[in-house]
């Protein structure tokens, strides 16, 4: 381990064109007709000689996990490090573009999603690249902020059923997770912050591209602190914004106030941790009697404590699958529903789900010849001095974050879901309906609505469970 | 009293000219060698037609009630409202100037200060007569917010005596007053808030001209949400930042800090008050099942439902006077410490004390001759709708913040020290000494250090309850 820490950030904008299909299902699914606010994709390197991870923050709904596998190859070897040293965090705004395979419908829509595809790879390692050559000595510090700009978003309605709405006095994870980045000087070169919610302020009825809250949020930060700022999703798989699902066409206002809201609580944290100076004891000044001061002195000693990754892979286990037969019939059913709608010209989020759930149930029926799927949970741990990053590819619960935290032996734990690809979310097990989640059964949130993702069926309940033990594991590993 | 609002805002610079001195005594009183940031003055007006009030928040350390008065007078008399309508709040920065009859001076300080008051006056009147020019549709609402950037500051050194330092773990009133006044588009016209704390980031070592905290607080607000900042100090009287009092001869950076914390903080809160929407009832998108909305519908009515303004000036009692005998030999005293520090080349702050003390004591012999001196306490309210700032021209401690509050009945009740005038701190009964306050003694903190306000003796120990119940009276006329 090198004494010394060194840190490099750089930025891309990523922006798709224009009439590019958003990533949506029944909301978001809309061609894109404006850019309200530039996508980026942000890249930080730390090195202490000997290792070096990659931190990618970006302003993504969902990438697709074999593109996130050939990112996170070709940043690798761009600057040098083991794969299990790249993170790649999606900030889940809604307002983004799909990548291929979200929804085959249009052919032109595959031609220009190709295109975007093999650009955002581009422009990624391009960032890494240049993070890796900005490369300066750095202090780290963390601290920990409070915000309640989320809501838990799972309602019961009048009815009994859920709905996807709020409910303002239900539990949430409310703390900000901040890490200051500096040069040796004290200026910031990065500041990194989490929170756990869907970036959806901006919503469905605005066709337009944007960073959402996270982006005003930065914006806050770089425009009073200086250096580069980077949201990362943390695990708001069923948090909401307080303010609901923007309704309006224009969304701005709404997406500022937040983002500040926000922002103003990172800029509190952040002006508070200082990494070049501290207060030394108390003295008077001349030989005035009876008031004291505490003068700054510098921080001496080593940058880079730990600087380590790891990383792993579990297959997850899913609930019981249909007979081939059943599968077969939901497969007819859904296609006969597509070719209805599509005749009697149904409304676009109607026809969206139609073909999401032919192509899912035509994935069924493979999974029920597999005879035994699973699905890949990636886990992936990372120290920096005492903070730790973890992280999982799937859209996790705030209650997934607590546990893990709770767990840690590091104080400055910082969990995210979102990471290196996103496969579904991860409800505990006692989020699952009551009597099991059912095959034939049209639910209200999407985080009972597998079939989103082109999972088969649900996750075996047990699995948020096996998510938090092995990633608790992986970090005490890196002690 | 119903009707529409209108709020127009303006600011003037009162930069002092180089070599004027700062207000202080043992500390903060060598000449100003630099402006290390700009001192401004702001004026808001807000009428409704039949009445005008003007709320001005102005870059000073103190100023006499004598002086703030002439002041408001020409305020008003600029704008068409009466003086007891303007309101002048002193942000109580330590990195600013004296103003004539601070103290002792010598004739090319007098010169300084003469000149440097009247072109304040100038620029109140100037600032004062733009705002009302500006005058448009406007509405307004508040919020509170919460910040530890102050520490109680009256510490008991190991010898049982008081020290000019800190209690970090002692309550102290951390609320965070917000104001947000907007245009018909819910635009930020100006932005007030109130804290308590002492602005001595920039310490005695800089010899500069600063706004401390506040500026950079305002910098926050003003770059973030746009519209114009103004801090009005609350009841500081016995907080410090907790950070300590600055040390180092340049502290831009601990200033910039601290005032990023506060304004951080007013940004979550003032980005969270919309003056010009409010949700309406939740409403499903289309067809779309389950997932509810929450559409934002314009506030419609009355932008003003009652504006007004009161002021009392109610005398305040010392506590009894010494003798003439025992006045005469003080003031001998200090006149002859005067000239022996002169003759050994004593510290300038020793010097600066002695000068100040000598002068103090003309002071009480003349009060003693006077029989039953008192002191003009300016109470002041002004109510805009549910909105109240109540004022008091004293370093009003938090607790009376918090006793007026409480007692209030208006929810957005705002305490401001340092208002109209600066004559003495106000401690409560229970602040001074156990066996009552001494003329002979030589305290630590500069609440029981009357001298340096030059009044005679302590005020009488009832006087700060006196302050609340006239008060809150104030402000259940208004109500």
């Amino acid at each position: 381990m090198s004494p010394d820490l060194y840190a490099g950030v750089s930025r891309r904008v990523i922006n798709p064109p224009i009439g590019y299909e958003k990533v949506g299902l029944r909301l978001f699914g809309e061609a894109v007709q404006a850019i309200e606010s530039d996508l980026t994709v942000t890249a930080l390197v730390l090195s202490n000689d000997t290792d070096r991870v990659v931190i990618f923050a970006c302003d993504l709904c969902l990438i697709p996990n074999p593109v996130i596998a050939e990112v996170r190859r070709q940043v690798a070897e761009a600057v040098g490090t083991p794969i299990s040293h790249v993170m790649l965090n999606m900030s889940h705004t809604h307002s983004a573009p799909a990548f291929p395979g979200w929804m085959e419908v249009d052919p032109a829509q595959v031609a220009l999603k190709q295109c975007y595809q093999e650009n955002f790879i581009r422009w990624t390692v391009e960032a890494a690249d240049e993070a890796n050559q900005n490369l300066q000595p750095a202090r780290i510090g963390a601290g920990w902020g409070q915000s309640d700009i989320g809501v838990y978003r799972r309602e019961t309605g009048a009815d009994g059923l859920d709905v996807l709405g709020e409910v303002p006095d239900h539990p949430i994870d409310t703390s900000v997770g901040v890490v200051r980045v500096d040069d040796l000087g004290g200026n910031a070169i990065a500041v990194m912050f989490s929170y756990g919610c869907h970036p959806v302020v901006v919503g469905p009825n605005s066709y337009v591209i944007s960073s959402d809250f996270p982006g005003a949020a930065r914006a806050v930060i770089e425009q009073i602190l200086g250096g580069t700022a980077m949201f990362m999703q943390g695990c708001g798989g069923n948090i909401n914004p307080r303010v609901g699902i923007g309704y309006e066409v224009d969304c701005r206002d709404n997406k500022n106030r937040v983002g500040a809201m926000l922002g103003g609580e990172v800029l509190k944290v952040a002006a508070g941790i200082r990494t070049n100076a501290r207060q030394r004891e108390r003295k008077p000044l001349w030989n005035i009697p009876n008031i004291l001061f505490k003068p700054w002195i510098p921080v001496e000693g080593e940058t880079c404590t730990y600087l380590g990754a790891v990383g792993e892979t579990v297959r997850l286990e899913f609930s019981e699958l249909p007979t081939l037969e059943q599968a077969q019939t939901i497969h007819q059913q859904w296609q006969e529903t597509l070719a209805e709608r599509q005749a009697k010209r149904a409304q676009a989020w109607e026809i969206r789900v139609a073909a999401k759930y032919t192509e899912w149930s035509r994935k069924l029926i493979e999974a029920v010849q597999d005879g035994h799927p699973t699905a890949d949970l990636v886990l992936q741990a990372m120290r920096v001095n005492d903070i730790v990053f973890t992280s999982l590819n799937v859209e996790a619960f705030f209650e997934t974050g607590l546990s893990v935290r709770a767990r840690s032996p590091f104080e400055h734990t910082l969990v995210f879901g979102f990471t290196n690809g996103s496969i579904s979310y991860l409800p505990r097990a006692e989020d699952y309906p009551e009597g099991g989640w059912k095959l034939t059964e049209r639910y209200a949130l999407p985080d009972r609505m597998p079939q989103a993702y082109g999972l088969p069926v649900a996750l075996r309940p047990d699995s948020e469970q096996v998510a938090v033990e092995h990633l608790s594991a992986m970090i005490e590993g890196l002690l | 009293m119903f009707g529409t609002l209108y709020a127009g805002v303006s600011r003037r610079l009162i930069n002092p000219p180089l070599g004027i001195n700062k207000a202080g005594l043992r500390l903060f009183a060598d000449p100003i060698q630099a402006i290390e940031s700009d001192l401004t003055a702001t004026v808001l007006v807000l009428s409704n037609g039949d009445s005008k009030v003007a709320i001005i928040a102005c870059d000073l350390i103190v100023i006499p009630t004598q002086t703030a008065r002439e002041a408001r007078r020409r305020v008003g008399e600029a704008i068409g409202t009466p003086a007891s309508h303007v309101m002048l709040n002193f942000s109580h920065n330590h990195s600013s100037p004296a103003l004539p009859g601070w103290t002792v001076d010598p004739p090319d300080q007098q010169r300084l200060k003469a000149k440097y008051q009247e072109k304040l006056f100038n620029w109140l009147v100037e600032a004062a007569q733009e705002a009302d020019r500006h005058l448009q549709p406007a509405r307004i609402g508040a919020g509170w917010g919460e910040s530890y950037i102050g520490v109680y500051r009256r510490e008991t050194g190991p010898d049982g005596r008081d020290v000019l330092g800190e209690v970090p773990d002692h309550p102290i009133d951390p609320a965070v007053g917000v104001i947000r006044v907007d245009d018909l588009e819910g635009n930020p016209i100006a932005l007030l808030f109130s804290y308590g704390s002492h602005p001595v980031t920039v310490g005695p070592l800089s010899m500069v001209a600063s706004t401390d905290f506040p500026g950079p607080a305002r910098e926050v607000v003003e770059n973030s949400l746009g519209g114009t900042a103004m801090f009005l100090q609350a009841c500081g009287g016995n907080i410090n930042p907790r950070v300590g009092i600055g040390y180092e001869v340049d502290c831009r950076e601990t200033k910039k800090r601290v005032g990023s914390i506060l304004g951080g903080e007013v940004l979550k809160v003032a980005a969270n008050i919309r003056t010009h929407v409010q949700p309406g009832a939740r409403t499903s998108l289309g067809n779309i099942p389950n997932i509810l909305f929450t559409p934002w519908e314009p506030v419609e009515g009355d932008t003003c439902t009652l504006l007004g303004a009161a002021e009392e000036v109610v005398p305040l009692a010392f506590i009894p006077l010494p003798s003439m005998q025992e006045a005469t030999t003080i003031r001998d005293h200090w006149y002859q410490l005067l000239e022996e520090r002169k003759t050994r080349g004593a510290q300038a702050w020793e010097m600066r004390v002695a000068q100040h003390f000598a002068s103090w004591g003309d002071q009480l012999v003349e009060a003693v001759q006077e029989v039953r001196p008192t002191l003009d306490l300016v109470l002041q309210v002004i109510r805009i709708n549910d909105i109240v700032l109540a004022s008091l021209n004293m370093e009003a401690f938090f607790e009376t913040g918090l006793a007026v509050k409480s007692r209030s009945p208006v929810k957005h009740t705002q305490v401001l020290g340092y208002t109209n005038g600066v004559m003495g701190y106000l401690p409560r009964a229970e602040d001074y000494p156990r066996d009552g306050w001494k003329v002979n003694e030589l305290y630590a903190v500069p609440d029981l250090y009357v001298q340096s306000y030059r009044l005679p003796v302590a005020l009488h120990p009832d006087s700060e309850q006196v302050a609340v119940d006239r008060l809150t009276m104030l402000i259940e006329q208004l109500s």
